[in-house]
């Protein structure tokens, strides 16, 4: 069965890059427009692999990843953050909140499938 | 893989967030500073560098970062945020939005493009880093250094990179760590039951550069041959930093255990000065008796485990952690805290006072009272999580062929109607009933198409209150833009050509409408003048008004510059209202001195013909000393026109409904002869040209007689009217519109083409373009026709075909 990643990011561009990218690599791609839509979607139920934006409006995405690391049925979720090469700080910041990784953004699209198809085996 | 193919939605979203963007700088200019603001502002800049960076437009993220960086200072409290530095931003952004247009249309910028205002952007992060560094040094600059400088991730060209946790005390990144001992013991197989299955050994060496991944899995019978891996681990441990895993899979049970048997496998990561051949050399003696691999690993960033050889990615957790076994092993912990957290939130209830029982720790209780919370929650998610998904992006091509689709539609149920009509069959068939059905519906669909087309007229509003802000102080006017009604929808394309128009409008507002604050003040007025933009729907057509408080139009001065240019003759009798609206006359200009602003008498006339070429309308009152106001009345939609099918000899024509004043039969007296063979006709004491579309048109047998036919009064250029002479008014119907550009050429008195219920193709006429057909005199009317005899048959071709299809 195809696995499923949720992508997350408040730009619509991110979005059907990352959805494209993955649903060529073969994934179930589910969107969100941010942190708090994040949640709604994911509604408690197991998925396979997170992708996150940092900074979005409502819940940004080192909250959704504290708020996801919280909940049970996520403690073993492997969660990317998307963020450009110079964020440092966040980072850091990612990865104090739980993250598994990063990819930079711009990302490259051989290197999405190979870092998704790395923690998502 | 191409991603290229995302441009089109990147710069869509890019005139969003630019539009975004502008619109929160003009708040924050006014004084209206929030952090939402700021941090809104920041993630919109940050989405056009995201984007950028994926299509290679350098220049724009590059420019972007720039911003972005001052944002990021601003939203942090760095940098103050005041009306000034807004004038920048402002400024930046309009940088920030050439770059996107140049990115868009592949133009070329210079490549300092901007620079000044990147200066100015980067002087404005800066100089307030000093600020901040005298303020708080510490922690805080700690950080703030860290966002600035990149992390030095090496390229070396080699494929991955390693980083080996030293002294990280937070216990997060390695929760399978386990000391060398501890790896003796499960090599004697004392730990088999453990839930672990591997375990790793870490240890400490001098700072090492390159970074190798070793994967070691011995032969059954290593042992044997008296290899030791333990030992082999121990001489890498001289080359430099290790970090090793030891996989213990394959260990059977005990029953089954060979005791001398290699079970074991390992990856080493190791951080070392030593070359390839150096750690191949370790393992000289075992090469044959083992599965070995050694791959150098990229240079990885502090914290990192895993990175990427062109720092495309890292990892900072081991992804083989979220395989096998481990997950279940993982969940314990959490459930428990899971647990915990239960605990304290009924403490919270507690202390809220919503739970006064100290007995109400029983679970089943608990559960109970937090259950309507829960569901509210629960409800309140599937309301999210369903606005997420209520809008998707829909190239406009696919809609207009779906507009054009409805568009047959409407006239395929038109001219089955009027057959069934003919046939006069008995009002209770069920035929009959099946096609008034059918065209209700089809009435149903044209609606929810047209509203797909439609946009809230926010977009172009908010780019007045830009020009507000821009204009308005260069005129020594204070002026406050209020808008309402901003999401009142309409088609897209009026939605984008009514941006010129409004332009014109609130500028001259600014320029001779609102007074500046001294006359206010003398006047008795607030020294801030109001403009109000207003937008509704009335009567199936938008309505948009802008009014502003000021001086109100000088009707005398109207007059008498009417009178002077001859736009009117002298004495004529006018209302206030045809007074007013002589200002629409081409060549009219009141403004005492011409400003670069408006007032060079060609910014009227000009709105008035933009909105007709709409099928709108604009009329203005201007109460002197109380201001003006412009309304302007648009139809929904250009797909469809209200048109009034009129007969002219064996011709149908379309005239636009909009442009229809009245209609009248005139009797003799009414029809005053001019020596050069045209014709007047008074009515009410006013003189209008009588043109006989017939002529125009070169139509056989058109009624050569206006008073044997009717007279179709319409508005045309500058707020004259004149009367078309036709033969019949054939009825009221909404048709749709097919461009006669597309489909043939323009033509000078014809708006568009559209097809009737009967079939045949019928011309929407333009009246104004008719009425200067007609000034352009008679003899060339003459030639006119004849090219209009030859044409008519060729255009009529084009048109057939369509139908056909």
């Amino acid at each position: 069965m195809a696995k499923t990643v949720l992508a997350v990011d408040d730009s619509q561009t991110m979005r059907d890059m990352v959805s494209f990218t993955l649903r060529n690599a073969g994934f179930d791609v589910k969107l969100a427009v941010d942190g708090k839509n994040a949640i709604d979607v994911l509604g408690g139920k197991p998925i396979d692999l997170i992708i996150t934006d940092i900074n979005m409006p409502n819940m940004n995405g080192i909250e959704l990843i504290q708020e996801v690391r919280r909940l049970t049925a996520y403690k073993a979720t492997p969660i990317l953050i998307l963020t450009t090469e110079s964020d440092g700080t966040r980072k850091a910041e990612g990865k104090a909140a739980g993250a598994t990784g990063w990819i930079v953004k711009p990302f490259d699209p051989d290197k999405l499938i190979q870092v998704v198809n790395k923690v998502c085996p | 893989m191409d991603l290229g193919q995302f441009q089109r939605t990147y710069f869509e979203e890019c005139a969003e967030l630019l539009a975004e963007i502008e619109e929160r700088l003009l708040a924050i200019s006014a004084g209206d500073v929030d952090e939402e603001s700021l941090h809104a502002l920041f993630r919109a800049v940050h989405s056009i560098k995201g984007g950028a960076g994926a299509f290679g437009f350098d220049q724009l993220v590059s420019y972007a970062h720039v911003f972005e960086t001052l944002l990021d200072a601003m939203r942090d409290g760095r940098v103050p945020v005041n009306a000034q530095s807004a004038d920048v931003l402002i400024a930046a952004c309009d940088i920030l939005e050439q770059l996107v247009h140049a990115a868009q249309s592949n133009a070329d910028l210079p490549e300092d493009y901007g620079a000044d205002v990147s200066r100015a952007l980067e002087a404005l992060t800066k100089g307030e880093a000093v600020d901040f560094a005298n303020n708080a040094e510490g922690s805080a600059g700690h950080i703030a250094t860290d966002s600035e400088k990149p992390p030095e991730i090496a390229i070396e060209g080699e494929d991955f990179g390693l980083f080996v946790t030293l002294g990280d005390d937070k216990g997060d990144s390695q929760p399978e760590s386990e000391d060398l001992s501890r790896t003796g013991d499960d090599t004697n197989g004392n730990k088999l039951d453990s839930p672990d299955t591997k375990t790793t050994l870490e240890t400490v060496s001098l700072g090492a550069k390159g970074q190798f991944r070793i994967t070691f899995a011995p032969a059954p019978d290593m042992f044997r041959k008296a290899n030791e891996p333990l030992l082999l681990i121990r001489e890498l441990l001289t080359l430099g930093l290790l970090r090793v895993h030891c996989f213990i899979d394959d260990v059977p049970s005990l029953p089954d255990l060979d005791a001398e048997g290699a079970y074991l496998n390992w990856r080493i990561d190791l951080t070392t000065d030593a070359t390839i051949d150096e750690i191949k050399e370790v393992f000289e003696f075992v090469e044959d008796d083992c599965h070995l691999t050694i791959l150098p690993l990229y240079q990885a960033k502090d914290g990192e485990f895993f990175v990427d050889s062109h720092g495309a990615y890292g990892l900072w957790q081991d992804p083989e952690l979220y395989q096998g076994d481990d997950v279940q092993n993982l969940e314990i912990p959490i459930a428990a805290e899971d647990a915990s957290q239960d605990k304290n939130s009924e403490q919270d209830l507690e202390k809220s006072g919503l739970i006064t029982s100290p007995s109400l720790k029983a679970p089943a209780e608990s559960r109970m009272i937090s259950l309507p919370a829960k569901t509210q929650n629960e409800n309140g998610s599937r309301n999210l999580a369903q606005r997420g998904q209520t809008t998707i992006r829909v190239d406009l091509d696919k809609i207009d062929r779906l507009v054009n689709m409805v568009g047959e539609i409407v006239i395929t149920q038109a001219m089955l109607k009027e057959q069934v009509n003919k046939t006069r069959m008995d009002q209770s068939s069920t035929l009959l009933q099946g096609v008034e059905e059918l065209s209700q519906h089809t009435r149903e669909l044209q609606e929810a198409v047209m509203a797909i087309r439609a946009q809230p007229v926010k977009s172009v509003f908010a780019r007045m209150a830009r020009l507000v802000h821009d204009v308005a102080p260069g005129l020594g006017k204070d002026v406050k833009l209020t808008i309402s009604g901003e999401a009142t929808e309409v088609d897209k394309t009026v939605i984008e050509q009514l941006s010129d128009p409004l332009t014109h409008m609130i500028r001259n507002s600014i320029d001779h409408g609102v007074e500046t604050p001294e006359v206010r003040e003398a006047n008795g007025k607030p020294r801030q003048g109001v403009i109000h933009l207003s937008a509704g729907q009335r009567g199936g057509r938008i309505v948009i008004e802008v009014e502003d408080d000021g001086a109100g139009l000088n009707r005398k001065r109207i007059r008498q510059k009417a009178e002077e240019k001859g736009l009117i003759f002298p004495n004529t009798e006018l209302n206030n209202e045809q007074l007013d609206n002589l200002i629409f006359m081409p060549g009219f200009s009141t403004a005492e001195t011409v400003s670069d602003i408006s007032g060079r008498g060609v910014g009227m006339d000009v709105v008035k013909r933009n909105i007709q070429n709409l099928g709108g309308r604009i009329t203005v009152q201007g109460d002197p000393g109380r201001g003006t106001k412009f309304v302007l009345t648009l139809p929904l939609t250009l797909a469809v026109l209200d048109g009034m099918i009129v007969r002219v000899g064996d011709e149908t024509y379309v005239l636009p409904l909009s442009s229809i004043i009245e209609t009248i039969r005139p009797s003799k007296q009414d029809i005053h002869q001019l020596v050069n063979n045209s014709e007047m006709l008074s009515m009410r004491g006013e003189f209008l040209p009588i043109i006989y579309l017939s002529r125009i048109f070169s139509v056989n047998q058109g009624i050569a007689d206006a008073t044997k036919g009717l007279v179709v009064i319409v508005d045309v250029e500058g707020g004259n009217r004149v009367g078309l002479v036709i033969d019949e008014l054939m009825g009221q119907q909404q048709v749709v519109i097919k461009s006669l550009e597309s489909n043939y050429r323009r033509l000078e008195g014809i708006s568009g083409a559209t097809i009737l219920g009967d079939g045949r193709v019928s011309l929407i006429l333009d009246p104004a373009s008719i009425s200067v057909i007609w000034e352009e005199g008679q003899a060339s009317t003459k030639k006119l026709t004849q090219s209009y005899e030859n044409e008519t048959d060729k255009l009529l071709e084009p048109m057939k075909e369509i139908e056909a299809k």
